[in-house]
């Protein structure tokens, strides 16, 4: 008898949140050029992602994606998710897929504006009219690239770490703190030196003062590891990743309220760091792909999808958690360095610079 | 003999054979399996002067990688690192495997069935997973033994630590104890130990015996174990990337996939490339020794026409000792590493052993697996075990063949190249075959995207190891037995079809089965060429633990290790048919 209620308690509860999933697809404005696309994207059938595990959570959060999709588009496209490289060689496969005439491996390449930069001028990626194919979300400020690239997400890079294995580092009040002996191996940094190659601007802090801090700062190394290795740091092998590229870790879903993370954002190289969304000129779906970067837009792909597996949302969205984040930081002083397409642009070389400036920290 | 047969082994042995087909083939096969390699090595050249990304019409050449390369003390570091990293690896494994071989093949050694597929069953543990099991011992934060000594002697740092050269050469020399047990068996297994029983009756003792002849004897093949498997730890990728790589303790092959994988920008290829050039000159070294060693092969022939049965000796005292040293062996080497790919498994996120851990249990990682992309994943894989090793094991017996036994003038150049892919990044050679796919063979082969890229380029790096297995089991059989079926008149077809494959067949299905094997478990190879068409199983588990997704890793090679099961019981059956599991003969005299 007690079997049965805890089964039909459960019963009940799984279907209820069943049909609350359902009853949030969100009802998304039809315009004629959206219309277009979506009847393109019912005879393409399917969409082919291509990424590493971490972005946007592989194969379950591509199921998950594309589940919401069809509910929010009326469509019935189908998912292929295929492991992929990081966002440098896979721009780079892209690439040489593009000039080999070849069907693109992926139909969405997410990136950020270090990675995509370098191949805008050179026909690899398709212009969008987003803001018109979704008005009620999309604002021109969020495209950019003449429509080739579509922000999604604001990361705010920071000194990622372990609540129980790094308390010190919520004492830290800047960059040189990290330089004291007492820290002395007890963080690690990322191999490409995340967050740096803003640093080397010469609006920022120049390339000289850089160096000097990152020669210091390497002999206070404990070790090297990528922004994808939070589950590492989840266990305390390592206790602080100094610096994180997205700075949401504590925010996705699997480790939100746990207190098992915190990121700690520096002021003196604060940094706004926009992700986008694009579509390869080859790609064998991109009507498809297009949907799928609309519904990221939409205020449940923003939540769902974006803030529970990423730990970000876009700072554009008024109702944005990072809004309200930087925001915060922002009303005590804090200043951040938005990086966008046009700020990389604007400030070439950094990215070479930056790989130079990595050799300095491979040496221990 | 008839006149006419001595006449034609006479021509036969100078190399003045009129056309017999199965020779053309052979010959044929072999250019065709080193023209690969070449190829293949002549991209990786061609690499290692461009500036810039492959496709991209700003693509220019310089010698500014090798500049930079040679000028670079961090290549110099690099190259010792690996150098005393593949050296302890060397001694570690053959210190575990020597002696586990001549227990087995040599002893009344107890359960030996068990014992061979155990340690058949141990190259499909991913070396990542011997790695993580480590790194939950001995980590200096999250190592269990650290953290208990930490708190039973009340120390105020860890007193191990395990990322050091040295530790990770142990931990490799685990991870390859059975490719050298097994390379080392197949040299045992092929020697007459009338040999050692001469030493005996002469009044030798048994350890001088070993010294004295066996190790003389085997030496040859004992060589090319130990190159071979010295030069896998050179190429080694698992083991550092999990214990060296985030302590700033690179190995040549993590160095490589650093360079080569970078989170921002485009790949340095032309940098990889003349990294592997130098590499590639270094196995060239290796190849020249292992020439030498192998002008010396038909000294060391010992199986011959003559009656050949091996003794097995009887262990006495000295059972007990054996016994603990080979389960201390698989305790460590597999029963750890598969414990904790279980822990692992069923946690979120990696945790030693707590109350709240033990409460964070789940099987989500296990339940969440994407099927639609296992089935791919497997699908491919089957393909790619079936086909790579029967190609491979083709092409090895040809180039072999013409190698060892004709005098053909460019025998010793088909030999260093088939050497050649061992010490060239697997990652290198994808990245050389990607290139040639897209943009040469695009109009005459579209094999980008296919299953085709990845056999060609798993075949072409594992002739090397299918070249040393074919080599050392040839070097074996003497020429007499050949020749005897020349002068009945057996044609090329005739002695290989009738003489060579039979006596070689234990031997082949032992590297079949080990190249299919290693090519389940290829983590790297895959990373530049696979596509959703033709992904392996291996790549999906590497795409976890690249994403220290470690849960899910450990699900994933949990569930490669089910789906391989029945395909063990195949092998073991096979092997067992073949006459390479032997059942338990009594100690005794040799009738």
């Amino acid at each position: 008898m007690t079997l049965r209620l805890v089964a039909g308690v459960l019963l009940s509860a799984t279907l209820a949140v069943a049909g609350i999933g359902r009853a949030r697809a969100e009802k998304v404005p039809t315009t004629p050029q959206l219309a277009q696309v979506i009847e393109a994207a019912k005879a393409e059938g399917k969409i082919s992602l291509r990424s590493t595990e971490t972005v946007f959570g592989g194969a379950e959060g591509a199921a998950r994606a594309m589940d919401a999709v069809n509910r929010t588009f009326g469509t019935a496209l189908t998912v292929e998710w295929t492991p992929g490289p990081a966002y440098g060689p896979l721009a780079a496969l892209l690439y040489q897929e593009f000039q080999a005439g070849q069907k693109s491996s992926t139909d969405v390449y997410v990136t950020t504006a270090v990675q995509i930069t370098p191949y805008l001028d050179k026909g690899l990626f398709r212009a969008v009219d987003w803001a018109t194919l979704m008005p009620s979300r999309v604002t021109p400020a969020m495209v950019e690239a003449e429509g080739r690239a579509l922000r999604f997400q604001t990361a705010t890079p920071g000194v990622l770490y372990n609540v129980k294995a790094a308390p010190w580092v919520a004492e830290l009040a800047s960059t040189a703190d990290l330089l004291k002996p007492q820290y002395k191996g007890k963080f690690y940094t990322t191999p490409f030196l995340a967050g740096f190659d803003v640093l080397l601007a010469d609006d920022v802090w120049g390339a000289q003062k850089t160096e000097d801090y990152v020669r210091r700062f390497s002999q206070q190394l404990a070790g090297l590891a990528g922004c994808e290795a939070t589950n590492r740091i989840a266990s305390g092998e390592i206790p602080a990743l100094a610096f994180d590229c997205s700075g949401g870790a504590g925010n996705r879903v699997q480790f939100r309220g746990k207190g098992v993370f915190a990121n700690r954002i520096l002021p003196d190289m604060a940094q706004k760091r926009e992700d986008y969304l694009a579509i390869p000129t080859n790609a064998p779906h991109p009507n498809a792909a297009t949907l799928y970067a609309l519904y990221m837009m939409t205020d449940e792909g923003q939540q769902e999808l974006v803030y529970d597996i990423f730990g970000g949302d876009l700072y554009n969205f008024t109702d944005s958690h990072v809004r309200s984040e930087v925001d915060a930081l922002a009303a005590k002083g804090v200043h951040f360095v938005d990086v966008t397409i046009d700020w990389w642009r604007s400030h070439p070389g950094l990215d070479a610079a930056n790989a130079a400036l990595a050799r300095l920290v491979r040496d221990k | 003999m008839t006149a006419l047969a001595a006449e034609n082994l006479v021509l036969r042995r100078r190399g003045f054979l009129l056309f017999d087909p199965v020779s053309a083939v052979m010959v044929a096969l072999a250019i065709l399996a080193t023209g690969a390699i070449l190829i293949l090595l002549a991209v990786v050249l061609w690499l290692s002067f461009t500036e810039g990304t492959p496709g991209d019409p700003a693509l220019s050449y310089s010698l500014e990688h090798y500049r930079a390369m040679f000028l670079d003390g961090f290549t110099y570091r690099v190259v010792g690192n690996t150098v005393l990293f593949s050296a302890v690896t060397l001694v570690a494994a053959f210190l575990l495997a020597l002696p586990m071989a001549w227990l087995m093949e040599r002893t009344d050694f107890p359960g030996k069935p068990v014992v061979f597929t155990l340690m058949t069953t141990a190259l499909l543990i991913p070396g990542f997973a011997v790695a993580l099991g480590w790194v939950f011992l001995l980590h200096p934060k999250i190592g269990i033994i650290n953290q208990a000594l930490v708190a039973l002697l009340g120390l105020d740092e860890a007193p191990v630590d395990i990322a050091n050269v040295f530790a990770m050469g142990v931990v490799e020399g685990l991870n390859l104890t059975p490719l050298a047990f097994i390379m080392t068996a197949v040299v045992l297994r092929s020697m007459d130990p009338a040999l050692e029983e001469a030493a005996s009756v002469g009044g030798a003792r048994p350890w001088q015996a070993v010294l004295r002849v066996t190790a003389r004897v085997l030496w040859p093949g004992l060589l090319a174990a130990a190159i071979y498997v010295g030069t896998i730890g050179f190429a080694a990728f698992d083991v550092p990337a999990i214990l060296g790589l985030t302590r700033r303790i690179f190995t040549f092959s993590t160095y490589v996939y650093w360079v080569l994988t970078p989170s921002e920008g485009a790949p340095e290829y032309g940098n990889v490339a003349s990294l592997s050039v130098l590499m590639a000159m270094i196995a060239a070294g290796f190849s020249w020794c292992y020439r030498q060693a192998q002008r010396q092969a038909p000294k060391y022939a010992v199986v011959t026409g003559k009656a050949y049965q091996p003794r097995m000796a009887a262990l006495g005292r000295a059972r007990m000792p054996a016994v603990c040293f080979v389960v201390a062996y698989f305790t460590l080497a597999q029963l750890l590493p598969l414990v904790m790919l279980g822990w692992a498994s069923l946690l979120p996120y990696l945790q030693t052993p707590s109350a709240a851990a033990f409460a964070s249990i789940t099987l989500r990682n296990f339940q969440n697996m994407p099927q639609a992309l296992l089935w791919r994943a497997g699908r491919n894989t089957a393909i790619l075990m079936l086909v790579v090793p029967t190609l491979t094991l083709g092409a090895s017996l040809a180039i072999s063949w013409v190698v060892l036994r004709t005098r053909a003038r460019l025998r010793g150049l088909l030999d260093f190249l088939a050497f050649l892919p061992l010490a060239v990044p697997a990652i290198v050679f994808s990245v050389a075959a990607l290139l040639l796919a897209l943009f040469v063979l695009r109009g005459v082969a579209p094999i980008y995207g296919t299953i085709w890229i990845l056999i060609i380029v798993y075949c072409v790096a594992r002739l090397s190891y299918g070249t040393r297995m074919t080599n050392g089991a040839l070097i074996q059989i003497h020429r007499e037995l050949e020749e005897s079926a020349q002068v009945c008149g057996a044609g090329t077809g005739g002695v290989m079809g009738r003489v060579l494959v039979p006596m070689l067949a234990p031997s082949l299905l032992y590297a079949w089965i080990w190249i299919a094997l290693l090519t389940y478990r290829e983590l790297t190879l895959p990373v530049v060429i696979a596509t959703s068409g033709n992904l392996p199983f291996a790549y999906l588990v590497w795409g976890f633990v690249q994403a220290s997704a470690y849960g899910s890793a450990s699900a994933a090679a949990l569930i490669m290790l089910a789906l391989m099961a029945p395909i063990l019981l195949l092998y073991w059956l096979a092997a067992r048919r073949a006459g390479m599991i032997r059942r338990v003969e009594p100690a005794g005299p040799r009738s």
